[in-house]
């Protein structure tokens, strides 16, 4: 029995290492000097001497504001759009019959196997004709198609988990759609809507493919970064990185439950 | 009913038109004009282009990434639910932990892990030079090419296949392991005659969600190996140009990559039974 | 029955109405997005394209352009960082729509003649005197200007700044085993070779990333050999193949990652010497590196039939629909003036084309301008085509299939055929047979300016 115990704090241990290092590695690269990041031969594994210096010269000017601001912008908007379609499209969908919901649920994560790159290109060319390419609106409508799935199926769940009598109840008190909206629908799915909007927030804040195919030059943060390790400014890289991913990561600790329940709940129902 | 039923589909056709402007369309798009000619002659020329530039090693290394990335997947994330499936002190921590990849960008991971596998002054490298061993060439042919790509991206997709498969682990009732452990079954064998057989179903949908994922692995193999040994994906954005009538064979790899990702579906829903 | 069939009428218009109302939430947030976003000034605001790597658009931001805002307070700068091709499709776009707005961009000069021969450029000729009046081109870029009005009749572009790639390497090393940069390809074979029998470490990188890179770097290769690197084929080309080949076994491993951010194995000791790179690198990472007694550079060993070197750079130009003209020249002239340029060079190890801001320059940098002005002794430009991505792709593949792969020495000559036949096939499928003949006639090749 305490071999086995020990096997598993062992294991824990090590699992809990493998995932925590990418990260420290990370941070070794962003808060050092050079001279022991990208100098030797061998690295330490250990920080030498912090310092600030990289960031603060990786921060400075516009190289870092534009792309951090354009990629707030889309984001924001990502999170609207998907909101938009994914609301009603939800609450639709946990109101049909089975029969009706489940193909449509299945064409809607089927939207999610299509691979941007090949989308991406025809978009590209309708875009530049439309005047859309390099913009933001683009970018953010382009970008809905790898949210939309899944906040689909997160507020098709939710809106499944508010019993239809309730609604039911409310329409023979005399509401209609909009009161019952304020006073049933709205309230018990604020949670699921605020996972929704978030979850597709970090989504198009992480997105590389369609922003380097409809916006490669003054572009958002990940595709920055790409470019500033391609032309060997690997430290601006680094402290970009850091400043990126921090955020999110909080966001992900913090959302973790929905990250989890949700993910699973509502994307098992229909399929398993 | 009926009446009912359709205003509430009502509702989903804005997410459907959606969908049909800004995938079917474009998809289809592509599709008919990788077989077409700029002077609208019907021609399977750019895909014989293709051979040209590397096609067949581009495929031949998507179907290595993807069957070894899944692979790795698959077990890490076993590894992983099955710890979680126990108690212990400091399980919520690791529970939390094990959610970090998903919070880091693709880019940043790539970048990280293009630090950690650096030939010189990687990270990698100092572990084994800890151990007194020497550095080595991480990327000394297209086989360790390749694995490097494979490892970075089980790093960042564990943790959503381990969710999968821990809803799953959760579901099965701890009877049947009662019982087993009374017939004298050890921890292997209950493993593979019960929770594996039990795991069939979420094992599936993991494979599906990751496996076409897979196939569009971009932003990693980009930064980490750039265009040798070529990807599909690369080889597409190698070629790809906005400007006609230059466009035909980037969008003669895409059309490929989507019949495969297609195949690939197929093949597992087919051996799913469904 | 009646009541309900009320409620229902009410209720689908209801949904109607949500949906409206969905969509015209959405369009207030966009269109407030834009609004948050829009900048009214009251000031000339000039926008300013250029392509430049982020250390560059940094120095540019924060150092040159606050200096033309400072003397000229109604004038502010907004600095657009776009990628050649893409400043291209900006311009046509902008000109097309006829949108009149004060805007100079500076462009690579590979791609220059795609707005020139679309007729989307200004006519400078009129304003040369005052452009020139603190000017004073070096040679190459004389040519240039000189080319221009010869071929159209008229000057459409201003040379702003020239590139062109050098040969780094670890002095240090070389000092101590006793030999001297290689002067033609035959003596950096012996060199390397001599180098690693002494030292056990291949001592070359060369950019076998793969994409532009290699296909620049395989362009300049080939035309030193005296072949047209278009065609793959010909006896030069072939010969710049089959002596990287030879060359090949003195690369460093890691040479299939090389690209123009490559440099760092250099400062490691990794690699000894760092085959064509941009000299940005000099003063963005070697000085401050302190590696500068270490690390020097050269134009690099002649090839077998010449010694011809590709130069890249940027040229001014202004779109034929901009407003504000006066103020665009000012700002051309301030980027143009040996003050500015001088900058250029201390700042960005950029070559000027003003040679008066050579004179006195201080010694840790006149060394990189001998090296510089060596190499543009005898410039080739490379031609613009629409088919690059196509050239690139099948060359990156010739470099593959025969450098990294290491195909028979023998068949070296039958594997360019191929992509010859390849790139033929290409140009009569997707354009026409006329098109195809000329580039078997080497009409395409680089372009030299007399």
């Amino acid at each position: 029995m305490r071999a086995s115990r020990a096997l598993i704090y062992v294991a824990a241990g090590l699992l809990s290492a493998l995932f925590l290092f990418p990260l420290y590695i990370l941070i070794l690269i962003a808060f050092q000097p050079p001279k022991y990041t990208l100098i030797p031969t061998y690295p330490p594994l250990v920080p030498k001497e912090l310092t600030l210096a990289n960031l603060v010269a990786a921060l400075s000017g516009t190289a870092f504001i534009d792309p951090f601001l354009k990629s707030v912008e889309t984001a924001t908007l990502v999170g609207l759009i998907t909101l938009a379609l994914a609301i009603p499209a939800g609450y639709g969908l946990s109101r049909l019959p089975s029969r009706l919901s489940y193909p449509v649920l299945v064409l809607i994560l089927l939207t999610n196997i299509m691979p941007g790159v090949i989308i991406g290109i025809p978009i590209a060319v309708q875009f530049i004709r439309a005047g859309l390419y390099e913009t933001v609106v683009g970018l953010a409508l382009a970008q809905t198609l790898v949210t939309l799935p899944l906040a689909t199926l997160i507020l098709q769940g939710t809106f499944s988990a508010i019993p239809r009598d309730l609604e039911h109840q409310a329409m023979i008190d005399g509401a209609n759609l909009f009161n019952r909206l304020r006073y049933v629908l709205l309230p018990n799915s604020a949670p699921g809507i605020a996972a929704a909007y978030l979850i597709s927030w970090m989504f198009s804040w992480d997105e590389f493919t369609y922003a380097i195919l409809l916006m490669p030059y003054h572009s958002t943060l990940p595709v920055t970064i790409y470019t500033d390790i391609t032309r060997g400014n690997l430290l601006a890289g680094a402290a970009f990185s850091v400043v990126f991913t921090v955020p999110v990561i909080i966001l992900t600790y913090g959302l973790q439950r929905y990250l989890k329940g949700q993910y699973i709940s509502g994307g098992l129902k229909g399929a398993a | 009913m009926r009446r009912d039923e359709l205003r509430f589909f009502l509702l989903v056709v804005p997410a459907l038109a959606y969908i049909a402007f800004f995938v079917v369309y474009p998809a289809f798009r592509a599709v008919y004009l990788s077989f077409v000619l700029p002077n609208g002659r019907f021609s399977l020329y750019y895909y014989k282009f293709l051979e040209a530039v590397g096609l067949g090693e581009a495929v031949v290394d998507t179907i290595i990434v993807t069957v070894g990335a899944l692979a790795v997947q698959l077990a890490l994330a076993l590894a992983v639910a099955s710890l979680l499936t126990k108690e212990f002190k400091g399980k919520r921590a690791v529970s939390t932990i094990m959610i970090t990849p998903m919070g880091v960008a693709t880019v940043v991971a790539a970048v990280t892990f293009s630090f950690i596998f650096e030939v010189t002054g990687g990270y990698a490298n100092s572990i084994l030079h800890l151990f007194g061993l020497r550095g080595i060439n991480w990327y000394a042919n297209d086989a360790m090419s390749l694995l490097v790509v494979i490892l970075s991206d089980a790093w960042k997709n564990t943790p959503i296949v381990a969710l999968i498969l821990l809803a799953g682990m959760t579901a099965i009732p701890q009877d049947l392991y009662y019982a087993a452990a009374v017939d004298g079954a050890g921890p292997i064998r209950r493993f593979f005659y019960i929770t594996l057989p039990n795991l069939r179903e979420f094992i599936a949908i993991a494979l599906i969600i990751r496996g076409v994922q897979e196939f569009n692995i971009f932003a990693l193999p980009l930064i980490l190996i750039g265009y040798h040994p070529p990807l599909l994906t690369t080889l597409i954005y190698e070629l790809y140009t906005t400007s006609f009538p230059d466009v035909g064979p980037s969008l003669a790899a895409a059309t490929i990559l989507l019949v495969f990702i297609l195949a690939f579906l197929v093949l597992i829903l087919r051996v799913r039974g469904r | 029955m009646h009541a309900t069939r009320d409620k229902g009428g009410r209720r689908s218009v209801s949904t109607t109405v949500l949906a409206v109302i969905i969509v015209v939430v959405i369009v207030a947030v966009v269109a407030g997005v834009f609004v948050a976003t829009y900048h009214p000034t009251k000031v000339i605001t000039i926008i300013y394209y250029d392509d430049l790597a982020p250390t560059e658009a940094q120095v540019f931001e924060t150092k040159i352009l606050p200096e033309f805002e400072e003397t000229h307070p109604n004038v502010k700068i907004d600095y657009i960082d776009a990628d050649a091709n893409e400043i291209v499709s900006d311009v046509e776009a902008l000109v097309q729509a006829n949108k009149r707005e004060p805007v100079i961009i500076g462009e690579d000069n590979m791609v220059i003649g795609e707005l020139i021969y679309g007729g989307y450029l200004l006519n400078l000729t009129p304003y040369m005197n005052e452009l020139l009046s603190n000017v004073s081109l070096i040679p190459s870029m004389k040519s240039i200007v000189e080319y221009e009005t010869q071929v159209f009749h008229a000057i459409y572009f201003v040379p702003l700044r020239a590139n062109v790639p050098l040969v780094f390497y670890n002095a240090t090393l070389f000092k101590k085993l006793g030999i001297s940069p290689p002067q033609n390809w035959s003596e950096l074979l012996y060199d390397a070779e001599l180098i690693y029998n002494k030292t056990g470490i291949k001592p070359v990188m060369f950019q076998g990333h793969g994409g532009a890179s290699t296909a620049t770097e395989l362009y300049q290769w080939m035309v030193q050999a005296g072949g047209n690197p278009l065609l793959f084929n010909d006896s030069g080309d072939v010969y710049a193949f089959e002596f990287l080949y030879n060359l090949s076994q003195y690369f460093s491993p890691n040479y299939i990652h090389g690209y123009w951010g490559s440099y760092k194995g250099l400062l490691e000791g990794t690699y000894f010497i760092l085959d064509y790179q941009w000299p940005y690198i000099w003063s963005t990472y070697i000085v401050p590196a302190g590696a500068q007694n270490n690390i020097s550079f050269y134009p690099g060993p002649s090839g077998p039939a010449n010694d011809d070197h590709l130069v890249g750079g940027d040229v001014l130009a202004i779109p034929k629909t901009a407003t504000h003209i006066q103020t665009l020249l000012e700002f051309a002239q301030f980027l143009l003036s040996p003050q500015v340029q001088r900058q250029f060079i201390e700042l960005l190890s950029w070559p000027a084309v003003n040679e008066l801001a050579y004179q006195n320059l201080p010694s840790n940098i006149s060394g990189i301008y001998t090296a510089l002005e060596q190499a543009l002794e005898h410039p080739f430009f490379r031609l613009p085509v629409p088919w690059q991505t196509e050239w690139n792709t099948l060359a990156d593949e010739a470099f593959t299939e025969i450098i990294v792969d290491h195909a028979p020495y023998s068949q070296i000559p039958s594997i360019l055929s191929y992509y010859n036949q390849q790139m033929y096939d290409y140009l009569k499928t997707t354009y026409n047979v006329t098109v195809a003949q000329e580039y078997e006639e080497g009409y395409f090749a680089p372009l030299y300016v007399p």
